[in-house]
């Protein structure tokens, strides 16, 4: 049963759509058309009734829940569609998008604190990302990644200390 | 924690940095929801071609490669009257014996008696 009808369900979708499509890209490790591409496959899987809403959680969650998992869904048809053969063809074909032509003018503080993330677990950037990009609490990172809130809880704590210490240690200008 | 650590503000503060950089970036809700960029190129249908015209090509070239076997006349060939075996000289010489035919021991074309005449049992030697 849909808890919400179809025009609400997408007036939420859209209303979440910038944190849903970063928690996409946080998904598909940093490839924003796989992160495209997965996040229409989940608006799909909702809007067409495959993915239901049954207000165990807030509609933000639970969909936060969709992506991560049709994001695994996708990551492994891509593998048997011969993703690298694939990207080598986008690469070799020189197609550059829009989005791109930002990446020379973001701060140095950006790529620091992404490159700081990518050296933690998964598990700690996912729960870090949820709650400081995303600003869940705990309860609800925990609810998307389908982990106990201890397990999450304890992710954040020691992901938070070693994000502080490597942050710590980057040069200050 | 040291003064050069940054607290949760500072965390946050840095995410937020980063979220509203994000933001400019992210695409349009409409066009996500319509189709991706990748799907609407058609990008995945290209390399799958191109993977098969790879393979298509290199299955040629192997082919073309491998020595072919049509046309060609075999080495060996079981032909009746034609085929030689090491022990046909064997045979060559129980033909070559004639009736009334005396072979002398020593000589090339010598052979024992005909099988006729061959003894039926051979007595066992009796040991001492």
């Amino acid at each position: 049963m849909l808890a919400l009808p179809a025009f609400d369900l997408r007036d939420e979708l859209h209303r979440t759509h910038s944190g849903a499509f970063a928690w996409a890209v946080h998904c598909c490790r940093g490839d924003r058309d796989e992160a495209e591409e997965v996040l229409h496959v989940a608006y799909a899987k909702v809007l067409e009734g495959r993915a239901r809403f049954e207000e165990r959680s807030t509609f933000r969650t639970w969909f936060f829940g969709v992506i991560r998992l049709t994001a695994h869904e996708q990551r492994r048809w891509r593998w048997l569609q011969f993703t690298r053969l694939e990207r080598w063809w986008q690469d070799t074909e020189g197609e550059r998008d829009d989005d791109d032509r930002h990446a020379h003018a973001e701060d140095e503080r950006i790529p620091a604190l992404r490159a700081a993330l990518g050296r933690l677990s998964r598990r700690q950037q996912e729960i870090l990302h949820l709650v400081f990009y995303e600003s869940l609490t705990i309860q609800d990172a925990a609810n998307v990644l389908a982990m106990p809130v201890g397990t999450a809880r304890t992710h954040y704590e020691r992901g938070k200390a070693r994000l502080r210490a490597l942050l710590a240690e980057e040069p200050t200008p | 924690m040291t003064p050069t650590e940054p607290d949760d503000t500072t965390l946050a503060r840095r995410f937020a940095e980063w979220r509203e950089e994000e933001s400019v970036r992210t695409p349009a809700f409409e066009r996500v929801v319509a189709a991706p960029r990748r799907s609407r190129a058609g990008a995945w249908q290209r390399p799958t071609l191109v993977f098969a015209a790879m393979t298509v090509v290199a299955i040629a070239i192997v082919r073309g490669r491998a020595p072919s076997t049509a046309g060609a006349v075999p080495e060996i060939a079981f032909t009746a009257g034609t085929l030689r075996v090491p022990t046909d000289f064997l045979l060559d010489q129980v033909a070559s014996v004639r009736a009334g035919e005396v072979p002398t021991i020593g000589s090339v074309d010598w052979y024992p008696l005909p099988v006729d005449d061959a003894p039926t049992t051979i007595a066992p030697r009796r040991r001492n």
